[in-house]
């Protein structure tokens, strides 16, 4: 997806979004310093990029008066709620969505477009 | 309507989250109970969307999630909501020099005089730094 926004400050910027729709993604499991969006719950979870929501100023940076910029993309990522506690005992189906920052998402080994890109990520 | 209940939550196994990342730990049922706001309360939900907007930038919310993530533990979880947040914009104030500390604490036993004087209560405690 690429989406075309305009930054206050920033030249318009055309960046296409590193995972789409349907892309299995594991959020990144680091340590934080300071103010971070990125629940701790979900960190080192697999889940599928459910929407690109489009690139926001990066909150980590906005907590300190700074530009936040470059400006990051945001998705809706789906988690299984199966995959997230270990004694969950709602219906098998249930699901959990949150909005996770593009620098947070790592590609999953065995999707389907994880397979097709360059991996980064460390067995 | 009275304030809900407030519990202190144990974060064993916590080590290395924020004080405010809570999700997933243990608290029991939660209290949905709502309550009026007080005139204070609305002051202060009105400054930071004044003090935030584009005419003024003084802070984001994200610099006062910031600044209210940095609280303790027990105070984390025993101060309500608004408080957190004038507690925040003060800080915030200081910390972008709009105002010193000085002069927010003039100000403020200025108030309390004022009121006093008039034979109207105040509250005990100020909100700590």
């Amino acid at each position: 997806m690429v989406r075309r926004v305009k930054e206050a400050g920033a030249p318009t910027l055309t960046t296409a979004a590193r995972f789409v729709p349907g892309d299995r993604v594991r959020v990144a499991l680091r340590p934080v310093l300071g103010h971070c969006r990125t629940p701790w719950y979900l960190r080192g979870k697999t889940g599928v990029v459910a929407a690109v929501h489009g690139r926001f100023r990066n909150p980590e940076l906005l907590a300190y008066h700074r530009p936040g910029l470059p400006a990051r993309v945001l998705y809706k990522v789906r988690f299984r709620q199966s995959d997230l506690w270990s004694r969950y005992s709602g219906p098998a189906g249930d699901q959990l969505e949150a909005d996770i920052y593009e620098h947070w998402l790592e590609p999953e080994v065995g999707g389907a477009h994880a397979r097709s890109r360059s991996s980064s990520r460390r067995a | 309507m009275s304030e809900p209940e407030r519990k202190n939550i144990a974060r064993t196994g916590a080590g290395g989250r924020g004080v405010h990342d809570v999700g997933g730990l243990a608290l029991g049922p939660i209290d949905r109970s709502e309550h009026d706001l007080a005139l204070w309360e609305k002051r202060t939900d009105a400054m930071l969307i004044l003090l935030r907007d584009n005419q003024r930038r003084v802070l984001t919310v994200d610099a006062n999630r910031r600044m209210i993530e940095g609280y303790a533990e027990q105070d984390y979880d025993r101060i309500a909501y608004y408080e957190k947040w004038i507690r925040a914009i003060r800080n915030l104030l200081v910390e972008q020099e709009v105002l010193t500390r000085e002069e927010i604490e003039a100000r403020v036993a200025e108030v309390r005089a004022k009121h006093e004087k008039a034979g109207r209560g105040t509250a005990t405690e100020g909100v700590p730094w």
